[in-house]
């Protein structure tokens, strides 16, 4: 009982200050309507068939492993909660977090794929954040790069015997950072400078996205590892099985 | 893997720290989204391009409201989350409560 107490009153210091911080102002990754339509028609025909497939595999957890439903349920929270958080960077702008690296690391990449699609498809919807026709592009960078770094990241870092805790930590650190410049990557693909070409778009957008994410991206890397920990307790009671918990 | 309360109460003042400095030495500035700026990025390499979809639905000043909404059903879903997987782990034969 103790431990929970003090397990509640630490997400409430938490919730507190990210409160007192943070300002939900404007769009979030691509604002709708700012891919020329030929990009952004590549990026949903990109996107779509790790949808689709993950979509399958959500399905599978609901057949065939219940007891990870739970998981999936503390993947999606979490995303939705730290998507919806805009915190300001040392560079004097803000931006939000992803969230996608816990899900990637306790569910796997492609479940996690749909996870970060629900959100950004809430977002476009009910916020104007984000967009329809730039939802492809960003589905791809947050859901698809996101989820699909912090997987690799965490395999690779297991693999070469890191401790536990660093390896979640760069794994959704990564995964956040990672996200950010893809996004600089589409924005420099669909808008080449006149002059510099790909490469001086690509650094102005860089300068604009990756480096203010990156203190943000130190906080979603320490706020998995303090919710993996959390869940690993249960583990230990048997309570939940996956892989990622199991091994090592 | 299990952390001990001191790791824990140094990541979460790290957490803080982090969150807290940008304001504290950056008084005057307006912190404006990152997504923003792309987009003047975007109008500075091509003035002309004109953004050809508009969003369907605009919550205009419900949108401070609607991101309370969302953080509120995240932090929402996760306390319910952890509260469900202590009741669950209190109710079969206990095996091992000392960890």
């Amino acid at each position: 009982m103790k431990k929970i107490k003090k397990s509640v009153a630490m997400v409430g210091i938490l919730t507190f200050l990210v409160i007192i911080v943070s300002q939900p102002v404007n769009a979030m990754h691509i604002m709708e309507g700012f891919l020329p339509i030929g990009w952004a028609v590549f990026w949903w025909a990109m996107s779509l068939p790790f949808v689709a497939f993950g979509l399958y595999k959500v399905g599978k957890i609901f057949k065939d492993k219940p007891e990870q439903k739970v998981l999936l349920a503390i993947a999606a929270a979490f995303t939705f909660a730290l998507s919806a958080f805009k915190l300001p960077s040392v560079t004097g702008s803000s931006s939000h977090m992803t969230g996608i690296g816990l899900g990637a690391i306790i569910l796997g990449p492609f479940s996690t794929v749909v996870i970060g699609t629900v959100a950004l498809l809430f977002q476009a919807l009910l916020l104007a954040h984000g967009g329809i026709t730039t939802l492809g592009a960003n589905v791809f960078s947050m859901a698809i790069v996101g989820s699909f770094v912090a997987y690799g990241v965490y395999k690779g870092l297991l693999k070469l015997n890191c401790p536990k805790p660093l390896t979640i930590f760069f794994a959704a650190f990564l995964g956040d950072l990672m996200t950010y410049v893809t996004t600089s990557v589409q924005l420099a693909l669909a808008f080449p400078d006149p002059i510099g070409g790909f490469v001086a778009s690509l650094v102005k957008f860089m300068l604009i996205f990756a480096w203010t994410q990156l203190p943000l991206a130190v906080v979603e890397g320490i706020l998995t590892v303090l919710v993996v920990n959390a869940i690993y307790k249960y583990n230990e009671k048997g309570l939940l099985s996956n892989e990622t918990f199991t091994d090592h | 893997m299990k952390l001990s309360l001191i790791t824990k109460i140094v990541l979460v003042l790290l957490v803080a720290a982090i969150i807290i400095v940008p304001p504290v030495i950056l008084p005057n500035a307006t912190f404006t989204g990152a997504d923003n700026q792309g987009s003047n990025a975007i109008t500075s390499i091509d003035p002309n391009y004109k953004p050809w979809f508009e969003s369907l639905f605009n919550p205009g000043d419900m949108e401070k409201n609607l991101f309370h909404f969302q953080q509120a059903l995240g932090i929402g879903g996760l306390i319910a989350c952890f509260v469900y997987l202590n009741k669950k782990s209190k109710k079969p034969s206990k095996i091992d409560e000392s960890n």
